[in-house]
């Protein structure tokens, strides 16, 4: 990709001092980069490194060799062009949901005056506008995360960064999420970065797929999975077109498995 | 595996309003239902404590006095005003005790709770004290601050402390790993780590400690009574006892008694309005 990247991996390895075992290679030499506007699925069995990378990405983990950069600067930690959504919503229970949405604002010391209306625009088009005062825990767990992506969104940042954001979610929800996500990117242009094990949620939603394997963590090959996100969501999982995607991925990790299993 | 029970909890909540009402009446019925069951075996004991005082045997004449006696023991002290008075002086002596004991908790457990040095530091020491029976400081304190209310506050200080101070450095260690991340990627200052999501999360725990500290500084003060003092419950049991005025003492008895319920009820329901947020 060219120079308008908005988001570079360099050559990064991660490797994590264990205090039993010996030290563990989470992330070897991966590179990748990614283009204003892009949706990119890391994709992976548990331990390939996806979630490594995607807390390096963010500045939550420091990389053992090599460098991340966003709109060209090098992430030495959190910022604050970037949000970062969790496995679990982590929402704070003592908050009601706006005040959870709006505690961005208070972090940086920004005006909530301000801020409140966008935060309940937010509530209101992700379906929260009548939970705008409940507490979470009064909140299905789709719900939850629903507010936690609104959190994320609150503050305009232009690189979304998701940890597996609806995988502790039935299949039914989840899949009602997933539509509802690739609506908020494509509305908004933003870059999205997200981490998944499952096939089809990566086809589903990204442009492109990084496939990752384990032991060592590392980024076996960049899929292109032909959408754009010029069609609509529920177009895109009609078409032949992703099927056959889903299938090619599918057999990419089957034959990963299969050399795996003779090797040892 | 909790993260799942929540989302369970969580799946109806377009009738959330509803099954919160009917929870709110189901919570109403159990309690009835736990202060009637709860009200047996305290109406059985008043019967065979009224048996046992009707036989009049030789060996509990000098031990146990009958209900009737007690009830006009008591209420004889309170028209004189004598109980009152008592009273008064064992609860200074309990909430300054309690007061300094949190004081000095929050401070210490904070401290402890925010850096691993003064954890390691500290809590060698912590173990040691804490180990060691309080009470049998009491001689100690009163040497050094007298027969009036400073040497009882001392004990009582002192015995409150250490449930509070468990409260607290446990609370501190309460708030998860993904909080502290989520605040870390919106670049919060520790401080604000601290003060949103710290302290909050710490609450419960050290409403915990506190529940156990009040009791605990209760028994501080009146062991100080005990000891050597001129007035308070303990004082009045002791100088009852040591005349044989057994209705007497289970005044005070009773009064003390009373003090524990209030201070359970009270800070149980204290802890509810705080923690509104807390459990399902």
């Amino acid at each position: 990709m060219g120079l308008d990247d908005k988001l570079r991996v360099e050559g990064v390895w991660k490797r994590f001092r264990g205090r039993l075992s010996g030290d563990v290679l989470a992330l070897k030499d991966a590179h990748l980069s990614v283009g204003e506007g892009e949706f990119v699925a890391l994709l992976g069995p548990s331990g390939c490194g996806k979630t490594t990378l995607l807390r390096i990405l963010a500045g939550l983990e420091t990389p053992s060799a090599g460098r991340v950069t966003i709109n060209g600067a090098v992430v030495e930690g959190p910022s604050e062009h970037v949000s970062f959504v969790f496995q679990s919503a982590v929402l704070l229970p003592w908050r009601t949901v706006l005040a959870n949405v709006l505690l961005p604002v208070e972090v940086r010391g920004l005006a909530v005056a301000v801020w409140k209306d966008r935060a309940l625009n937010l509530l209101e088009m992700t379906g929260l506008a009548d939970f705008v005062h409940a507490y979470p825990r009064e909140l299905s767990g789709g719900m939850r995360q629903r507010a936690a992506i609104c959190r994320a969104l609150l503050l305009d940042p232009a690189v979304l960064l998701m940890d597996e954001p609806f995988g502790a979610l039935d299949a039914m929800t989840r899949d009602a999420m997933n539509e509802e996500l690739s609506q908020i990117w494509r509305q908004s242009g933003k870059t999205i970065v997200f981490v998944t094990h499952d096939i089809s949620e990566a086809v589903r939603l990204a442009t492109r797929v990084a496939v990752m394997s384990a032991r060592p963590g590392r980024i076996e090959a960049i899929v292109d999975t032909g959408f754009t996100g010029a069609e609509e969501y529920a177009e895109r999982l009609r078409s032949m077109h992703y099927l056959e995607k889903v299938q090619q991925l599918r057999s990419m990790f089957l034959t990963d498995a299969q050399t795996q299993g003779t090797a040892r | 595996m909790t993260d799942d029970a929540r989302t369970d909890y969580g799946q109806l909540p377009a009738n959330g309003g509803a099954s919160l009402g009917e929870g709110a009446a189901g919570a109403r019925e159990g309690r009835l239902r736990q202060v009637l069951l709860g009200a047996i075996p305290f109406v059985i004991g008043l019967g065979l404590w009224e048996l046992l005082g009707r036989l009049n045997l030789e060996s509990f004449r000098y031990v146990i006095p009958t209900p009737e006696g007690v009830i006009l023991a008591l209420l004889a002290d309170l028209k004189s005003g004598q109980m009152g008075a008592h009273l008064w002086i064992t609860m200074q002596e309990v909430f300054a005790g309690l007061g300094i004991a949190i004081v000095s908790a929050v401070v210490l457990g904070g401290l402890i709770g925010r850096s691993r040095l003064l954890e390691q530091a500290f809590y060698p020491s912590i173990v040691f004290f804490q180990a060691l029976p309080k009470v049998a400081l009491a001689p100690l304190w009163l040497i050094a601050f007298g027969f009036g209310l400073g040497s009882k506050i001392a004990l009582a200080a002192m015995i409150g402390f250490f449930p509070l101070l468990m409260g607290v450095i446990v609370g501190m260690g309460a708030i998860r790993r993904e909080e502290i991340e989520l605040m870390r990627s919106l670049k919060a200052s520790e401080w604000q780590i601290f003060t949103k999501v710290q302290v909050p999360r710490a609450f419960p725990s050290f409403f915990g400690g506190l529940e156990v500290g009040a009791v605990f500084a209760l028994i501080g003060a009146v062991v100080g009574e005990f000891v050597g003092a001129q007035g308070g419950l303990g004082y009045l049991i002791d100088f009852r006892s040591s005349r044989l005025d057994l209705p007497g003492i289970f005044s005070a008895l009773v009064v003390l008694a009373m003090i524990g319920v209030i201070f359970d009820l009270g800070f149980r329901a204290l802890g509810r309005k705080l923690m509104y947020w807390e459990g399902e």
